[in-house]
């Protein structure tokens, strides 16, 4: 009988269809397994400077530009940045060489409203969304600006084409 | 797999002179010419370009190849009306047969273009000094070849399943899918509360989110680089592209296994 | 003594094999609120050209979708050479031409050939010589094998479509509408392909609404009608067949006693004189007669301006809804 379904031209092959149902199997049971992580299980190494701590002259002096992190916590995208792109040591190293990484944190939906320094720059960068990178001179201008949680790549070649100019 | 639809699947890509317009066109003249745009402007790299060398352009490029998918290439005929699909189908091959080997003809097809395309496109940017590493380059290249193999095995199902409910899905679904390519995951800024402005913002994170979940639930892509750098190993990540892949072409044969050609009067 | 010869011969005679049976086969479509075939059953037999004949709706094509596996019967049972239309090897020894096949424009004739030759399974070192020797039988001329097949006309792609069909030495050809759109020469042509393959005992099918040319291909002929058989005809070549030819003359210049000599010339010919007219005349003839006739009527004065047949048998099996006569 297996036999003579084999020779059928509708015969679908066992192989695969038993692939598809481990498969299946295998994608639940590793959905559930993984879940959703609380918190990364590794942070990234980027030296973040809160914006009210951050200095714009002292960018100017060291000759580098100012990477804007823009962010909320209530953002799942922020989240994801945080652990899945962030943590790359090639974007992390490039960030913490070439750049001065500050981190602006919106507060506008627990706090009602964001503090002067926050709403001048989201304005100034015209951020509508979480989260943006900003790259900026220590003048101010824009050098680059990424919205969304791209990839590791995209994320580094952003980066890098922003040092690759300021050098 | 079937050396003579491999073979003329393959041939029909290149001698189809719609087809190869539309390739060159596509897949090369316009992204490439942005690359050149964009370097000697000094200008940053739009979101089109990205699309245009990321999946939606293997997606672009397929369904250029796809469409009309029968014969040696590209057309599947519904049997109404000409015969030709009917026609291979009466030699002696199984459906399974010609469902695999037309698959792995698009993917190979697919995803050598846009693996050259982004190879040019790499090289130009070498050109004009920007630092990729060959690994980087590599793991580009071989992200395309997974996303043509996806992405063709989807187009398989979406031809073969001529049900007109399952291709209003389908294009919808695709549309959802580009949606979600074209912005990666972001979340709106502004209070949250009451009010239009609320709803309309609350409306477009849900819209953002759905699209993103709709696009990893029917095209779960891989990122190369990512999940070559990921601390953990991207098992989810795997299985779920492995398993869409599996299942797109089973669901592909089963359709095709029942489906039935009728070209005589009706009624 | 002869009687016993006879009776031996007719004892030690070998049955005719079955090449197809099929068996109360019933098929409906849209969830069966189109009922396209009604327990339909027939034998066709090893060597021989087999016709399907009826209106339009009345469960040819159906039929023919079971034979080829692209149908799947709600009922009953097919068996081709004692397996199911939808194996491999029934796939392998059958040949099919699509009333309306689909070519991709881009390919040449033998491009053509060589992928339906690949999708066989075909020896690759006999490809060019068998694509060859194809292209020739079907009489498609060797200045076009490499022109792409969008240039082609109307006969030369129902050409290519014969010639795919005979790749692979198939057993059992299932052809529809094989003549539509040929010239005469394509006609002659087809015709003596089919002939020449009976001899080799290759069994086919032809579904088409070309009654003279069923007439002149086919041992037997079904006539199907609202998804049933309602009677299978041989056509005994052996036999004189009888047909009506209806003469016309000019009834200004006619002389006279232009009946007596119609009626004269019906006589001498030996043919039966149907019905008289002032300027016309029906005969019932063998189609050997009809040189005959027509000498005899001009030998007598009688100015013809046209001699046609009537009807042929089979028209006549049509127009009285497939009942026997």
């Amino acid at each position: 009988m297996a036999r003579a379904a084999e020779t059928s031209t509708t015969y679908m092959p066992r192989a695969l269809l038993v692939a598809a149902i481990v498969l299946i199997v295998a994608r639940v049971a590793v959905w559930a397994a993984t879940g959703q992580p609380d918190s990364p299980s590794q942070v990234s190494s980027i030296r973040w400077t809160a914006l009210e701590d951050f200095k714009e002259k002292e960018a100017a002096t060291r000759g580098k530009l100012v990477l804007y992190k823009f962010c909320a916590a209530w953002s799942d995208p922020c989240e994801r940045l945080e652990s899945e792109v962030l943590i790359n040591h090639k974007v992390s190293d490039l960030a913490n060489s070439d750049f001065m990484p500050v981190s602006v944190t919106d507060r506008l939906r627990e706090d009602g409203k964001n503090t002067e320094q926050t709403a001048d720059l989201q304005k100034r960068y015209h951020v509508f969304a979480f989260p943006t990178l900003v790259i900026a001179d220590a003048s101010g201008n824009t050098k680059g600006m990424l919205v969304g949680c791209s990839s590791s790549l995209a994320t580094y070649r952003f980066l890098a084409r922003a040092a690759q100019t300021n050098r | 797999m079937n050396n003579g639809i491999l073979k003329f699947t393959l041939l029909s890509a290149c001698l189809d002179k719609i087809k190869l317009s539309y390739i060159i066109l596509l897949g090369f003249v316009v992204p490439i010419g942005m690359k050149l745009v964009t370097y000697m402007h000094g200008a940053e790299e739009s979101q089109t370009f990205e699309m245009l060398t990321g999946k939606v352009g293997v997606a672009f490029i397929l369904t250029g190849l796809c469409l009309g998918l029968a014969g040696g290439g590209s057309g599947s005929q519904t049997g109404k009306g000409s015969e030709y699909l009917p026609l291979i189908l009466t030699r002696p091959i199984t459906r399974a047969e010609y469902i695999i080997t037309k698959w792995a003809t698009f993917t190979l097809v697919g995803g050598v273009l846009a693996a050259v395309q982004n190879l040019i496109v790499a090289l130009i940017g070498v050109a004009f000094g920007e630092v990729l590493s060959p690994y980087v380059v590599a793991g580009l290249m071989l992200e395309r070849f997974l996303d043509a193999a996806i992405i063709s095995a989807a187009l398989t199902l979406a031809l073969v399943a001529q049900h007109w409910l399952f291709q209003v899905f389908a294009i919808g679904a695709f549309y959802v899918w580009m949606m979600a390519q074209t912005m990666p995951p972001v979340s709106v800024a502004g209070p949250s509360g009451v009010g239009v402005d609320a709803v309309a913002l609350e409306g477009t994170h849900l819209m953002l989110t759905l699209s993103r979940l709709v696009g990893e639930l029917i095209l779960p892509t891989i990122s190369v680089y990512d999940a070559a750098n990921a601390p953990n190993f991207p098992y989810l990540a795997i299985v779920s592209y492995v398993s869409t892949i599996v299942i797109y072409l089973v669901a592909a044969i089963a359709v095709i296994n029942r489906r039935e050609f009728f070209y005589g009067t009706s009624g | 003594m002869q009687s016993q010869i006879q009776a031996l011969s007719h004892a030690t005679a070998p049955e005719p094999t079955k090449c197809i049976v099929v068996q109360d086969l019933v098929k409906s479509y849209k969830r069966g609120r189109v009922r396209a075939l009604l327990g339909l059953s027939l034998d066709i037999y090893e060597g021989e050209i087999f016709g399907l004949i009826g209106p339009n709706g009345a469960g040819k094509s159906t039929l023919m979708g079971c034979l080829l596996g692209l149908l799947k019967p709600d009922s009953g049972s097919i068996s081709i050479l004692g397996m199911p239309p939808g194996f491999l090897p029934t796939r392998r020894i059958t040949g099919y031409a699509p009333e309306r096949p689909d070519f991709e424009g881009w390919m040449t004739a033998r491009q053509f050939l060589e992928y339906h030759h690949m999708l066989s399974g075909r020896d690759r070192l006999s490809r060019d010589q068998e694509i060859d020797a194809l292209l020739m039988r079907v009489a498609l001329p060797s200045n076009v094998w490499h022109r792409r097949i969008s240039t082609y006309s109307r006969g030369m792609l129902q050409r290519l479509n014969i010639a795919q069909m005979l790749l692979g030495q198939p057993r059992l050809l299932l052809l529809d509408e094989p003549t539509l759109g040929l010239d005469p020469l394509g006609v002659v042509q087809v015709r003596k392909v089919l002939m020449g393959l009976r001899e080799t005992g290759v069994t086919a099918i032809i579904n088409s609404h070309q009654l003279d040319e069923i007439e002149r291909l086919c041992d037997r002929v079904a006539f199907i009608r609202d998804g049933k058989i309602c009677s299978v005809q041989h056509l005994n070549k052996d036999r004189e067949e009888e047909y009506t030819l209806k003469v016309r003359w000019n009834r200004d210049r006619a002389s006279d006693n232009v009946a007596d000599a119609v009626a004269e010339a019906a006589g001498a010919a030996g043919v039966c004189l149907k019905e008289l007219t002032l300027s016309s005349a029906s005969f019932t003839l063998a189609q050997e007669s009809a040189h005959a006739l027509l000498r005899e009527l001009i030998s007598r004065g009688v100015m013809i301006e046209e001699a046609v047949p009537e009807r042929t048998r089979l028209e006549q099996l049509f127009e009285m809804g497939g009942q026997n006569e």
